[in-house]
């Protein structure tokens, strides 16, 4: 207990009859980037609004560093937060945004000019400083934004959906961007995301939530490599999932790049589609051997462009796949939500 | 410390400490709910109370309903007025609509100058109408003596329902124009794309996709003219000769008579059309808006040099009539003795005869204006971004938006009376108990004039400081209390010069509204402190046209320069703002 620094107890939230957050507790190490992952509507934004204070939890209490935070106002809690849309001040320039919020503060005028040119200088935006946000770009725009939410040095910082109404290349480059800069300064992040791409390649830890539960608490590895339930694999990433035969409530899965080709020896398979995604091609098998217990199923294979012209596959091949046992992945169907 | 918060059952919930900005917050909405109690809710209780009541004070239920609807002459009101209404909304709703159209919706020269006339009569107060009708078509006018003499004249018979329509439609023209030209301007052009491939004709392009998606502003429009008519006061006083209806009626029994009960009645009466247009205005606000999506593209004007020339014609004989009405006040105002001597002279603006209190009265206007201007853009900015912008207090926020809107149902004459009815009274009594009044010292002096026009004007003015609120960013107030600055700084610094143009423009409309405004404020007003628009009525009531035209232009003049500085303010501001704006939504 001694390491975690932010502590979610049980936290439930209620909209009359309709449940948002149901018993939620987990808990965050300093300096950790934990991510919160789910389908739209899965409350983890309710989440982060409990924890900032924006909202209040039906039951359950937050404790930071120590500390009963539950019962504190947004602005007693010490965070810094950074929204989808910025939210930056139209009529205040950068630098005059970041001040903004130094002001308020005991800092004398000295410091809290030098501050904020710091907090601008982290985020490599020192030759935007007297510009409006209507004439900065949405990258640009969003790190002022995060500028301005840690330059007052709080205890930890939230991003809200920071970035997806960003454009795809822009969106990978901030990525790498925050997360160093987050490692620099060692500020305990918590963000919103619905894109598991963002979760997996920022954060320390991942948790991912759907109808206001949380699925799963892990590292990307883990979550990735051992989904502990069938809706995080299928959530993350693609995957085959099937019911056992023998077990009628037990389901396996497979990721797509998992699955074997081999020459001889697997299963027979009809390649019914061949798509072309880059680095590797996905096929759609068909299992054609009748005693085998997917006959008829219809998997997702990944495999390299070398090995389709090693077995030249072709639309209408005939290939052979095997499930490598280590990489197969059992539950029991009562987890199925 | 830690051990004892951890004791607390993790399913209670746990509730928020309120700090001094949380207490600030309750503060400010309850100022909001007990600025509507008391301006509003209190108010026309009061009238609802004396409606059902007698003149010595029994109660009688519905009694004075029946009584109404059993009185000859009120009941030959009632149909006047639903008369005049009717009539005037089809005319002017249809020459609005057609205004709107050319200026929308064809390439005639001159769109900016036209769109300004058309709303110059909304600087007038409606008695202004009348009076210039007077001077052309009464009996002794312009036109009805066919120009000294050289035409064969044409008497309209104006003093009665001809004159009191054609003044109604002069008032409510620019009213049902700005709705028309919002709905008009609000389409999507690609509707007529998708006809123009499918082949549809022009005309029939009109009544399929223009009519249809014009609806809600011509219902809307239809009632706001309706109601306008329904209660204006000042234009039937001045050219509706015998004729009667019910904004006189009222006048006649609370003043005249001192009839309270039936005043309460007719007040009652008054208000229907009002509280129906109110419903049916936000039934269909909520419908208008799927006519438009993000999507739309805006409408491209094919060239027709026939429509163009049609609808220049029109939108000029249109701008040429409200012209010839004021250059026929003006006249007024400046010949000696119409018709006799028309020699110019400047002797009327002296207000010479003691009648209507002259230039005091002008200056008691301009008071009262600047008051209403000041207090009411502070209160109604501040009420609407409490509404708008608090995150907490959800359900006294909601009854604040509903009573923020609900004025618009409340006609002036109803707000008049109602005050007087409940901020007359010494004592309230409630159930047999009785106490005193705290704010019956307000009545009889100038600030129950400048809070009935607050009220009266509240809702229009409340929707512009909404409206440009909405425009921000919800999350500013939420950034601000992360970073720990209190909301009034962040409101200050952020919120208020981002909407100064809906400021100013609040402003400018409360200080018009009250300069023309008589409805209200005729029962209000106290001997000794006249306003500019009453002593119009009292100089005609004396037959001194001529002052009362002159007070007319006063009056006018005064506005367009306020809107002349609101204009220049604004481009001053759009300079101040520009850079920290984009360049245009391209």
């Amino acid at each position: 207990m001694s390491t975690s620094f932010l502590n979610i107890k049980n936290i439930s939230k209620k909209f009359g009859q309709f449940s948002a957050l149901n018993e939620i507790s987990f808990s965050i190490k300093k300096n950790e980037f934990v991510c919160l992952l789910g389908p739209s509507g899965c409350g983890k934004t309710t989440l982060l609004r409990i924890i900032a204070g924006l909202e209040e939890a039906t039951s359950g209490q937050i404790e930071l560093d120590g500390k009963d935070i539950t019962a504190l106002p947004p602005s007693k809690r010490d965070f810094g937060i950074v929204f989808q849309s910025y939210a930056l001040f139209p009529n205040l320039t950068a630098l005059q945004n970041i001040e903004y919020g130094l002001k308020n503060r005991n800092f004398s005028k000295k410091e809290y000019k030098e501050r904020a040119l710091e907090a601008l200088e982290l985020v490599d935006l020192v030759h935007v400083k007297d510009k409006y946000p209507a004439h900065l770009s949405g990258g640009q725009q969003q790190r002022v934004a995060l500028a301005r939410a840690i330059a007052f040095s709080p205890k930890f910082l939230l991003l809200d959906e920071p970035l997806s109404a960003l454009d795809a290349k822009v969106r990978e480059k901030l990525r790498r961007e925050i997360r160093s800069i987050q490692e620099r300064i060692g500020i305990t992040t918590i963000m919103v995301t619905h894109d598991q791409e963002e979760a997996l390649t920022m954060a320390d830890k991942i948790v991912v939530m759907n109808n206001a539960e949380i699925m799963q608490v892990g590292s990307p590895q883990t979550i990735y490599y051992q989904p502990s339930n069938p809706f995080v694999a299928d959530f993350i990433g693609s995957i085959n999932l099937w019911k056992e035969q023998n077990h009628c409530t037990r389901m396996m899965a497979i990721r797509p790049e998992h699955v074997q080709i081999n020459a001889k020896g697997g299963v027979e398979a009809f390649v019914e589609h061949v798509e072309f995604r880059g680095p590797v091609y996905r096929l759609q098998v068909r299992v054609n051997e009748q005693s085998s217990f997917l006959f008829n199923r219809v998997m997702k294979v990944d495999v390299t462009s070398q090995a389709i012209q090693q077995f030249n596959i072709r639309k209408g091949s005939k290939i052979s796949i095997s499930l490598p046992h280590g990489q197969l992945l059992a539950y029991e169907e009562q987890v199925v939500v | 410390m830690n051990s004892v918060l951890n004791e607390i059952s993790p399913n209670k919930k746990v509730k928020q400490r309120i700090g001094a900005n949380e207490w600030l917050e309750r503060l400010l909405v309850t100022m909001v709910l007990a600025f509507f109690l008391i301006t509003l809710v209190f108010p026309l209780l009061a009238l609802f109370v004396q409606a059902l009541y007698n003149k010595d004070n029994i109660f009688v239920g519905a009694q004075n309903f029946i009584e109404y609807f059993q009185t000859a002459t009120l009941v030959s009101s009632l149909k006047n007025t639903l008369f005049i209404s009717t009539v005037t909304m089809f005319i002017s709703v249809t020459l609005a609509f057609f205004y709107a159209y050319s200026i929308t919706r064809t390439r005639i020269i001159g769109k900016g100058i036209f769109r300004y006339m058309a709303l110059l009569p909304l600087f007038a107060p409606t008695m202004m109408h009348g009076i210039a009708l007077m001077y052309l078509f009464g009996n002794q006018g312009f036109i009805t003596k066919g120009f000294f003499g050289l035409f064969p004249g044409v008497d309209l018979h104006l003093y009665g329902p001809v004159g009191i329509i054609m003044a109604e439609i002069v008032y409510t023209f620019p009213q049902a124009f700005l709705i028309l030209l919002i709905t008009l301007k609000t389409t999507d052009n690609r509707l007529y794309e998708a006809a123009e491939t499918l082949g549809t004709g022009k005309w029939k392009q009109f009544l399929t996709i223009t009519l249809p998606s014009a609806k809600y502003g011509l219902i809307s429009s239809m009632f706001v003219v309706f109601t306008l008519s329904f209660t204006d006061y000042g234009a039937p006083k001045v050219v509706g000769g015998q004729y009667n209806v019910l904004a006189t009626d009222i006048y006649k029994q609370v003043v005249g008579q001192q009839n309270l009960s039936m005043g309460a009645t007719v007040g009652f009466i008054l208000m229907i059309p009002a509280v129906f247009a109110f419903i049916v205005d936000q039934m269909t606000q909520r419908k208008q808006s799927t006519y438009l999506s993000s999507k739309s593209v805006p409408y491209k004007i094919g060239k027709n040099r026939k429509r163009d020339l049609a609808a220049f014609l029109y939108c000029f004989s249109i701008t040429g009539f409200i012209l010839i009405l004021m250059f026929a006040v003006m006249a007024a105002a400046l010949v000696k003795v119409w018709p006799y001597n028309l020699h110019l002279t400047l002797d009327h603006f002296s207000f010479s005869s003691y009648t209507g209190d002259g230039l005091t009265a002008y200056k008691n206007s301009l008071i009262i204006s600047f008051l209403t201007a000041f207090f009411g853009t502070i209160l109604t900015f501040l009420f609407a971004y409490a509404i708008e912008k608090i995150r907490k207090l959800f359900v006294y926020r909601k009854i604040s938006y509903l009573l923020s809107i609900i004025p618009l149902a409340v006609p002036g004459l109803v707000i008049g009376i109602s005050y007087v009815f409940f901020f007359s009274r010494p004592e309230i009594i409630i159930l047999n108990w009785s106490i005193s009044n705290p704010f019956h010292s307000l009545y009889g002096t100038i600030w129950i004039i400048v809070l009935a026009n607050i009220l009266h004007f509240y809702s229009v003015a409340f929707v512009t400081a909404t409206t440009a609120l909405k425009k921000l960013d919800r999350e500013f107030e939420l950034v601000s209390e992360s970073m720990g600055i209190p909301f009034y700084k962040t409101f200050f610094k952020i919120t208020v010069p981002m909407c100064l143009p809906a400021i100013l423009e609040m402003s400018m409309f409360y200080f018009v509204n009250s300069m023309v405004t008589i409805s209200a404020v005729v029962f209000l007003y106290s001997a000794d402190f006249k306003l500019a628009a009453i002593s119009i009525v009292n100089l005609d009531d004396a037959g001194n046209w001529a002052s009362a035209a002159a007070m007319s232009v006063l009056i006018v003049f005064t506005n367009i320069v306020v809107k002349l500085l609101y204009e220049f303010g604004l481009k001053g501001l759009k300079k101040r703002t520009e850079r920290w704006q984009l360049t245009n939504e391209n």
